[in-house]
């Protein structure tokens, strides 16, 4: 052990994924954690990235000890267009907790050298990142909070759920009461819901630009980057609502791996949605093309965030619910003239 | 208004002592933060502080400079005289 270099990561996807289990395995103990490093997700979530200075890995000798993404995107706010990256996957081996001060002064200096207007967060409430944001950045940086974001989940393999999280006879018993152990069944409805296809995607680009006019902090999306997020083998999937023979609805979700000491399991998180003028009924439909689509991936239950950039009503109809665990989306601002503090919509994924 | 003396490695070596509640002697001029005296993130932003606290301007941008005690004291050192 000896001194730690801070340099650009050396794409060693294995490395970072086996580093990241030790690490958060360790911390996390019996509970369940999302592994945003499965290689095959890392992959797809680095496919846009267009620079290696974005990716950053802290060494000892050849040894990955810490990482950070800065994943580039372009957002719009407020009718205006902004730079923006999501700092995602902070990670440090046990031994090196401390490198991660390390790794976030050299995305400060490497976001000042991109000229990103500001760096998005998801910080998971009382876990140590946030005690760091809480004790010592927020009062010395321009750090705001957007909102604080909690799950609502429907399970589709119920009995996994209960042994994966470790469910009380109360909670498990809660949940029946509450329907979200049962299937969401599609009733009868005039259009079609099917799997997203290539044909989908022009369609689909200009169902995403309608909320950059509706909603707060919206990303923006290029046809190559939609495409890659809608469907990506193993990692991404779409189902879509087909009326009168075009796209009017869309759910699109990313398969995580929820992992413990007792195991690992997959889960749905929807990431991106679009249902604008689909009644209840086609909007149950579509929910139940989701419910089929995760269970034919072997996801044993669909999670969403508030991110409340669309009406949840037909969630809550379909019977999701809450699940207490919090987020704080964050935003750490470079733009002298840019607040998003308490923002309460956002199009974007939480990673 | 003259500067007040810098402090000598050893009051500096015995105040980050207390600070990260370990002995004296493990805090030589080549331990390591991280590595060797096991210093988490908020330790780690804790040194930074209190660094600060003591007059001495360090960006953030540039905390990874400050990998070992030795490393705190120069700069320490150059900015208490300078």
């Amino acid at each position: 052990m000896g001194r730690i270099e801070i340099r650009d990561f050396d794409g060693d996807l294995e490395a970072l994924s086996a580093m990241a289990r030790d690490s958060w395995l360790e911390e996390y103990g019996e509970d369940t954690w999302p592994d945003l490093y499965r290689p095959a997700l890392a992959r797809h979530l680095f496919a846009d990235v267009p620079d290696p200075r974005f990716l950053i890995g802290a060494y000892d000798g050849a040894k990955l000890v810490a990482f950070i993404a800065n994943l580039p995107r372009i957002y719009r706010f407020n009718g205006e267009t902004y730079k923006g990256v999501a700092s995602c996957m902070m990670v440090a081996h046990k031994d090196y907790r401390g490198v991660v001060v390390y790794l976030i002064a050299e995305c400060l200096r490497r976001n000042e050298e991109f000229g990103a207007d500001f760096a998005l967060m998801t910080l998971e409430k009382k876990h140590r990142s946030w005690f760091m944001f809480e004790r010592y950045l927020k009062p010395n940086y321009r750090v705001e909070v957007l909102k604080t974001m909690f799950p609502i989940l429907h399970a589709v393999d119920f009995e996994r759920i209960v042994e994966s999280e470790n469910l009380k006879w109360y909670e498990v018993a809660a949940i029946k009461i509450l329907g979200a152990h049962r299937p969401i069944t599609a009733p009868s409805v005039s259009g079609a819901v099917r799997p997203y296809s290539d044909a989908d995607l022009a369609e689909i680009l200009v169902l995403t630009k309608r909320y950059s006019d509706q909603n707060s902090l919206v990303r923006t999306f290029d046809e190559k980057s939609l495409a890659r997020r809608l469907h990506t083998e193993d990692v991404t999937s779409t189902v879509v609502y087909e009326r009168g023979g075009t796209v009017a609805g869309f759910i699109n979700f990313t398969i995580y791996d929820m992992v413990c000491k007792r195991g690992s399991n997959r889960w749905a998180w929807i990431d991106f949605l679009y249902w604008e003028g689909l009644s209840g009924k086609e909007k149950k439909a579509l929910l139940a093309g989701l419910w089929e689509a995760s269970r034919e991936q072997d996801c044993i239950g669909i999670l969403e965030w508030n991110k409340n950039y669309y009406a949840k009503g037909a969630l809550f109809r379909s019977h999701f619910i809450p699940y207490p665990r919090f987020l704080e989306l964050t935003a750490w601002i470079f733009d002298p003239a840019l607040s998003l503090q308490g923002i309460d919509n956002a199009f974007e994924q939480v990673i | 208004m003259t500067r007040p003396e810098p402090l000598s490695f050893e009051a500096f070596q015995a105040m980050l002592a207390d600070l990260l509640k370990v002995d004296v002697a493990q805090v030589t001029p080549e331990a390591y933060f991280i590595t060797d005296l096991g210093l988490d993130s908020i330790r780690m932003l804790e040194i930074l502080l209190c660094l600060e606290e003591m007059g001495i301007e360090l960006s953030l941008e540039l905390a990874w400079r400050i990998q070992t005690v030795g490393d705190a004291y120069c700069y320490y050192q150059q900015q208490a005289t300078w």
